[in-house]
């Protein structure tokens, strides 16, 4: 199973912004692209994604215009913005130390 | 999350797109996701699937495609707006649907709110409105009373100048007194309301004229008057008297056959003193100066109560702190001046001194109508709950496909706003046309009632109330909703009563909250009905019907046989006239409200002033009492020959007898009324007559000691009433009098042209205004919560057709099903009754003073209010419980 309540909260939020930050997409593509780049572990199911990404979109975080997609017809692109890139940093650096404080406790020797 | 003002730059425009270009972003939604699916169909082919399949596959990971959709709606942040419009218009589409049940309700909300709102706008009109003032709140009235009664009396000029110079609560201080005037040469005489003011009350009020100018300080300076007095008039008084001349200030006028120049022009809204009557001139009080020529002027006499006084608090400056400082130099004045009557005080503020005495009654009849409106709202509830019932599989169809218990509470809060809303624009057209019907009623003397409208006050107050409602009505669906269980409703939903055991205490607590307000309201009209009942068979001690009087408005230059000859021809020529029976003149009419105190010895005991007693003083020309049928239980009746040159005469009535002359003969006693007119000190008279006592100041009081004296023996007290006994109608009567003063004098005006039956009603236009209103709100009520009861037996016995049924397979007899049934709804009424009847208790308190001849706890009332409740109950439950019996057994049985 693959609902968002398995992701740790915010961080599909993360995710998106990141793949968006390499380069502009439609929805369909970053679906796919989420699970290339996370090595099939990560799989964020599609009903999850629009609601997502329409809530970044809402936030001012990335904005969307309809582009003629590779076969030909019109598709909604993503990609991000200015406010979008300085939301990517804060969160990704919230996530590095979070995960490595996690990664700590976790290397702790047992008794 | 906060946002941050640069992010509002991106923000905002999204909001206002997603308010104002749904359509569009449906489409690209929608377009989105279909693109979505392809895309991920072909890939499921491409992977080797069927068509279908793929389709089937690409929907699965989607989970839920119109989920999904709302999901995104959501992220817009604009739903709540959207949900809100989307619920109001399924609202109204709801509401259409059932156009039986949403007139019921609008009409029945509109009659609730409507009867509110009408009321409100009286409360507000009358004790909410500040007064047409600059920081109104200042004002206050300063109220000087007979120490020894409390009651409230006049203040003399001397105690005015002590108080302004003494007193340091307040800015200003002022007096006045109303008194009327008559008009002349400007065409026909006419009597204008006016008021005698000191020069500082302009200023006080500070409402600047529309022309001219305030009194000068000097103006109202007795003996400084030296040439003519000045005068200011009302904008009406201008408009109507004096073709609205732009050239008004300076010009002369004649009024009571004095000089006076116009120096000013008030403009149309101000008002003062606000009263019953509206003032048209204002004069100073220096006009009282030179009254009664010859004599001490008013101004200077201490004893002499006759001014009202007016004042402007300083800031942060209390009304009980300006009492305790008033009653302080009140009472060091009463020791300097032993001799001139002890004075008491109270202070109030204005606006709460011009409601006083109707605040009970407005406040009563306001909580009436809340009530009305209380017990529409729970009938509406029940009927509410019913169709909440029969929406269950609705409800649990929209929770079903992903509507969240907040969303669907939404959604019913929605649906009763929409009610409510249109239930107060209803009543707002109901209160426009009831405030009319109300100010019709209305008694008169009420301060300030004829300005009764609906204003953004008014406007807001229903709105309230309309939101009130809203909630009121949403309260037992919502508490329904929150036990739905989905699974349940959707399954037995469609038989649409499986309703549990909470839903009918519900129902039933509806009910008896019904009847319980319908009983307050039924006991406090059925007090004030007694309360009217017991006023109207008061014996008034005269013959009321065929009555007709008015007054003459006397110049001050008349001298006292010109009064007297006046009057005489006046009554000899109207005595004459076809049609009159009798006719002759007073000068206090029994409940005119013109009453003169007077303090007395009896039987030349020499009582020093202060310790007097007092009575009521009239002043009567011969056949009076002929005229109004008092019969004359002694002695004789004043006659022509009762002159100054004559034996000063007297006579009292039975009260006064019975107070100081028990068990003796008063005839050929002595009495000294402390009035000296015609005399250098008030006559030793003696009692020629004893009447039988007269109400005379009021239904409500019972009569006090009264003494009359001849017109002739106590010569220029003013206005006399002319009254006289006739079988014609008033009108041609008044007009036939009209006439014959007019040949007399024509520039005497007649005022104050009523029948005696129309004093009579006056006196008791509040009470029946608080009958009428209060009889019909518990009418109303009444017939909502038998409505409410038959509903709710009614349900009930549907509910259980089937039991029924079995029982009466069983064997069980009709009567005993009836009897169940009744006895249900009796149950319902009789506990409704007992929390009515002890809130009734605490209502009668309250309105305590409003009642009259009847006790608060009058145990007649509250037991014709349990009798008649029980009937009511008994009725609304047993056509229900017929029903119950007829159930055919086999007919229930099947249909489980």
């Amino acid at each position: 199973m693959s609902k968002p309540s398995d992701l740790v909260q915010g961080t599909l939020d993360l995710l998106l912004l990141k793949i968006l930050a390499l380069e502009p997409l439609n929805g369909f593509a970053i679906s796919i692209r989420l699970k290339q780049v996370s090595r099939e572990i990560l799989q964020v199911s599609d009903g999850s994604l629009y609601p997502a990404l329409h809530k970044l979109e809402q936030e001012g975080w990335i904005k969307a215009e309809w582009r003629p997609s590779e076969n030909n017809r019109r598709a909604k692109f993503y990609s991000l913005t200015r406010l979008g890139r300085r939301q990517l940093n804060l969160e990704a650096a919230n996530w590095n130390r979070l995960s490595a404080a996690i990664s700590h406790v976790i290397k702790l020797e047992e008794v | 999350m906060r946002l941050r003002p640069e992010q509002w730059l991106y923000t905002i425009p999204h909001r206002l797109r997603s308010l104002f270009r749904r359509n569009q972003l449906e489409q690209e939604l929608d377009e989105e996701l279909r693109d979505h699916l392809e895309r991920k169909t072909q890939l499921y082919m491409a992977a080797g699937l069927s068509p279908d399949e793929a389709r089937h596959s690409a929907l699965r990971d989607l989970d839920g495609l119109e989920l999904r959709k709302e999901q995104c709606r959501d992220a817009r942040r604009v739903h709540v707006v959207e949900n809100l419009f989307q619920d109001f218009r399924f609202g109204l589409r709801m509401l259409r649907k059932s156009p039986a049940f949403a007139v019921t309700a609008i009409l029945m909300l509109g009659l609730g709110i409507g009867a509110n709102t009408a009321i409100f706008s009286v409360v507000n009109a009358v004790l909410l409105r500040p007064l047409p003032f600059p920081s109104p709140q200042q004002l206050a009235r300063l109220e000087s009373t007979v120490a020894a009664t409390g009651q409230p009396g006049g203040l003399s000029y001397p105690d005015f100048l002590d108080w302004r110079k003494q007193a340091t609560a307040f800015q200003s201080i002022a007096v006045f007194s109303q008194r009327g005037f008559a008009l002349s040469g400007v065409g026909t005489p006419v009597r204008l309301e006016g008021a005698m003011v000191s020069a500082d009350l302009f200023p006080l009020l500070a409402v600047p004229p529309e022309q001219g100018r305030w009194f000068h300080a000097e103006e109202d300076q007795p003996g400084a008057a030296g040439g003519a007095d000045t005068v200011i008039l009302s904008h009406r008084a201008w408009q109507q008297y004096f073709q609205s001349d732009p050239m008004i200030v300076g010009r002369h006028v004649q009024l009571d056959h004095a000089d006076f120049t116009i120096v000013g022009v008030m403009p149309a809204t101000f008002q003062f003193p606000i009263g019953p009557e509206a003032i048209d001139i204002w004069t100073t009080v220096a006009v009282d100066a030179r009254t009664n020529a010859g004599q001490k002027s008013m101004l200077a006499q201490r004893g002499v109560h006759y001014l009202s006084a007016v004042a402007r608090l300083k800031p942060a400056v209390s009304v009980a702190a300006a009492e305790t400082e008033m009653r302080r130099i009140v009472s060091a004045l009463n020791e300097q001046n032993p001799n001139d009557g002890r004075r008491g005080m109270n202070v109030a503020a204005e606006r709460d001194h011009l409601s006083g005495d109707v605040r009970t009654g407005l406040l009563v009849l306001l909580g009436a109508s809340g009530c009305v409106l209380l017990i529409a709202c729970a009938n509406l509830a029940s009927l509410l709950l019913s169709r909440a019932t029969a929406r269950r599989r609705e409800m649990a169809i929209r929770s079903a496909l992903g509507a969240g218990r907040r969303r669907l509470i939404q959604q019913l809060l929605v649906e009763n706003l929409c009610l409510a809303f249109a239930g107060a624009a209803v009543a707002l057209l109901l209160a426009r046309s009831g405030i009319q019907f109300l100010l019709q009623l209305a008694p008169l003397d009420v301060p300030r009632l004829q300005q009764a409208a609906i204003d953004s006050r008014v406007l807001l107050f229903t709105s309230a109330a309309a939101v009130f409602t809203a909630l009121a009505l949403g309260l037992a669906p919502v508490l329904q909703l929150s036990r739905l269980q989905v699974m349940d409703a959707v399954k037995d939903g469609a038989r649409g009563q499986s309703a549990g055991a909470a839903h009918s205490r519900l129902r039933s607590l509806l009910v008896i909250g019904q009847m319980s307000l319908a009983v307050v309201l039924l006991i406090g009209a059925g007090l004030l009905l007694q309360s009217l009942s017991r006023l109207l068979s008061v014996n008034l001690g005269f013959r009321s019907d065929h009555l007709v009087s008015f007054r003459a408005n006397m110049p001050e230059n008349y001298s006292d046989a010109q009064q007297e000859r006046f009057y005489q021809q006046l009554e000899a020529g109207l005595r004459n006239s076809p049609g009159v029976s009798s006719a002759s003149a007073v000068f206090g009419l029994p409940l005119s409200g013109n009453m003169l105190g007077v303090s007395f010895d009896v039987d030349d005991r020499n009582i020093p002033d202060a310790e007097q007693p007092s009575a009521n003083l009239n002043i009567a020309e011969p056949r009076y009492f002929q005229t109004l049928r008092i019969p004359l239980l002694k002695g004789r009746d004043f006659t022509a020959r009762d002159t100054l040159a004559g034996l000063p005469v007297a006579i009292i009535n039975d009260a006064l007898a019975r107070q100081y002359f028990p068990g003796s003969d008063p005839i050929g006693r002595h009495i000294r009324p402390g009035v000296a007119n015609g005399y250098k000190t008030p006559p030793n008279r003696v009692i020629v007559g004893v009447v039988r006592e007269v109400q005379s100041e009021g239904l409500r009081e019972p009569p006090s000691p009264e003494v009359y004296v001849p017109m002739t023996q106590c010569p220029h007290v003013g206005s006399m009433a002319i009254v006289l006994r006739t079988e014609l109608s008033p009108l041609s009567i008044i007009a036939g009098a009209r006439s014959q003063a007019a040949a007399l004098d024509k520039t005497v005006p007649l005022f104050n042209a009523k029948t005696l039956d129309e004093y009579l009603s006056a006196s008791v236009a509040q009470p029946r205004f608080q009958v009428l209103l209060l009889g019909t709100f518990a009418l109303l009520s009444v017939i909502v919560a038998a409505v409410g009861l038959y509903g709710a037996i009614s349900y009930s016995v549907a509910q259980r057709s089937h039991e029924m049924g079995i029982r009466l397979a069983l064997g069980a007899q009709r009567q005993d099903i009836l009897r169940k049934v009744l006895g249900q709804g009796v149950m319902l009424a009789g506990l409704g009754l007992l929390i009515g009847l002890a809130a009734g208790l605490a209502l009668a308190r309250f309105m305590s003073s409003l009642l009259f001849g009847v006790s608060a706890q009058d145990p007649q009332t509250f037991a014709a209010v349990a009798v008649l409740l029980a009937l009511v109950a008994l009725l609304a439950s047993y056509f229900p419980a017929r029903r119950a019996t007829q159930v055919d057994p086999v007919y229930a049985l099947r249909h489980e």
